[in-house]
């Protein structure tokens, strides 16, 4: 395995934004596993930053929240997405995608002086 | 990074959370304790004790009271006591202390605006580590703008209060960007790049000197330099007994305290070197170290196939403002499809002949927006683009919005 890498906050709402819209909704407790391991373990994050950043995206209008009853029948918040938050996931995927091929321009040519 | 109006719902939403702060905590507690109790359940199932599955999920938390406390905080507004608590305290040292350093002068931005609000963002050096003491501890500081990271122009003030009250660094230092100088004494003048720091930076950096020191407290406004190894090869000759001589900055004299490992230049990064070998003159051949150029070059007008430096400088160019052009439309949210640069650099004699010089035309094209926001990314783009800045004040550009 690799580093464990931190996780910064952008990336790590654009992780949560992604996982909503492909699993659906989400307790908090569900995301966190799911990002650990759709990212095969190399990003291990403390569960509780996740908190923080799920209260941002719900401020911000992209997720919404409601209690529910987990798979395993305990009381959990429920996170799902917006039609403001389905519009940014593609528009924050294509500004990552961006970042990434900019900075994979600078790195790409292995050879540093 | 988000639209606006995701930016004003957020800041409404946290002004709301400053008037109803208990029955969220209490819901924060019980979303809390659900998640705990549901990652216990994992690890129960997994074979763990309910004690060590419970103590295990608590840890692969991050600790309840954090995570609560990072919660308290995103949810109501940012720090607003603690903001006007450092500017107060930033004005009371300022009255106390007006000796402004050399530095100071420099880069008082005017910073504690709207968009200065704390310190939290830290940054790693990400691509190479820089040539200190220990690259794994320094951290670059930035502040936050509504959450997002935003920039490290820290007025002095506000250095001065990180400097002080941060307990989380063992040292705070402050660096301008590179500031021109042209130097004097023996021989020709040159123009060199230098960078005012403050008095604790060799310090706090931990940059390898090679003679002498760096600068020490109560030196603020003294003019003082520590010299890069490079300069003081090539400049003066290596000269071992340097420290404590002068040497003419821009007219003004310093006195040389120091000079640094030749590794140095900056603590910011050098992103990536290009490296070319060119044999033959302008009737050879170029290469790149890594294969992915490889051209011919032969005199303009003459028989040969071959390009040449006009042609190459052109393309060079033209490349960079186009990516500057991008990098720039993307942050204005505009849109730079279809988007061209064409280059024209003409060679011709200068100095009376005694030497040639470039000029340079650009033309853009950006079909997909209005003339004059075009114009305004162009300009911006001039700033932005590594081959304008290499060029300024010393060739003509001139650009032009097709």
């Amino acid at each position: 395995m690799g580093d464990k890498k931190d996780v910064w906050q952008g990336t790590l709402a654009l992780m949560v934004l992604k996982t909503l819209e492909s699993m659906g909704p989400q307790h908090g407790y569900g995301l966190a596993r799911r990002i650990e391991q759709t990212s095969g373990d190399l990003l291990q994050l403390n569960y509780g930053t996740l908190y923080p950043a799920l209260l941002k995206l719900e401020q911000e209008g992209y997720v919404r929240s409601k209690w529910g009853i987990s798979e395993n029948n305990r009381r959990a918040k429920f996170y799902e997405l917006t039609k403001a938050g389905q519009r940014q996931v593609s528009k924050a995927a294509a500004e990552w995608e961006e970042t990434t091929e900019i900075l994979a321009r600078f790195l790409t040519p292995a050879e540093g002086a | 990074m988000k639209s606006l109006p995701a930016q004003l719902r957020a800041l409404w939403m946290r002004i709301l959370g400053v008037l109803r702060p208990a029955r969220a905590d209490a819901d924060f507690h019980a979303e809390l304790e659900s998640h705990i109790a549901m990652h216990t359940d994992d690890f129960v199932r997994a074979g763990l004790t309910p004690v060590e599955a419970r103590r295990q999920a608590l840890i692969r938390l991050g600790g309840v009271e954090q995570t609560r406390q990072a919660h308290r905080e995103r949810r109501v507004l940012p720090q607003v006591e603690s903001i006007v608590r450092d500017l107060a305290y930033g004005a009371r040292s300022l009255r106390k202390n007006p000796t402004i350093t050399a530095i100071a002068v420099l880069s008082i931005g005017l910073g504690i605006g709207a968009n200065a609000t704390i310190f939290s963002m830290i940054s790693r050096f990400v691509l190479r580590p820089p040539p200190v003491g220990d690259p794994s501890t320094l951290l670059s500081l930035h502040t936050t703008r509504t959450g997002e990271p935003c920039c490290n122009d820290f007025s002095l003030p506000m250095f001065n209060d990180v400097r002080e009250q941060a307990r989380s660094f063992s040292g705070v230092a402050a660096y301008y960007e590179l500031l021109p100088a042209s130097i004097g004494g023996a021989g020709e003048p040159q123009r060199i790049w230098g960078q005012a720091v403050s008095t604790n930076f060799f310090g706090v950096t931990r940059v390898p000197l090679i003679l002498g020191r760096g600068f020490i407290d109560g030196e603020e406004r003294q003019p003082k330099v520590v010299l890069g190894a490079g300069l003081w090869q090539r400049r003066f000759n290596g000269d071992k007994d340097i420290v404590g001589k002068s040497v003419i900055l821009s007219g003004r004299t310093f006195t040389v305290v120091g000079v640094t490992s030749g590794l140095f230049h900056s603590v910011d990064q050098i992103l990536y070197t290009g490296r070319t070998h060119t044999t033959g003159g302008r009737d050879g051949s170029t290469r790149s170290d890594d294969g992915r150029l490889e051209l011919k070059l032969s005199p303009p007008g003459s028989q040969g196939s071959g390009t040449n430096p006009e042609q190459l400088f052109a393309a060079g160019y033209a490349a960079c403002f186009h990516s500057a052009l991008k990098v720039v439309a993307r942050r204005a949210r505009q849109d730079a499809d279809g988007s061209t640069v064409t280059a024209e650099v003409g060679i011709g004699p200068i100095n009376g002949g005694a030497g040639y010089g470039l000029e340079v035309a650009l033309v853009v094209s950006l079909p997909g927006v209005e003339r004059a926001v075009a114009e305004e990314l162009v300009a911006k783009a001039h700033e932005v683009c590594p081959y304008s800045n290499a060029t300024r004040g010393n060739i003509k550009v001139d650009l032009e919005v097709e």
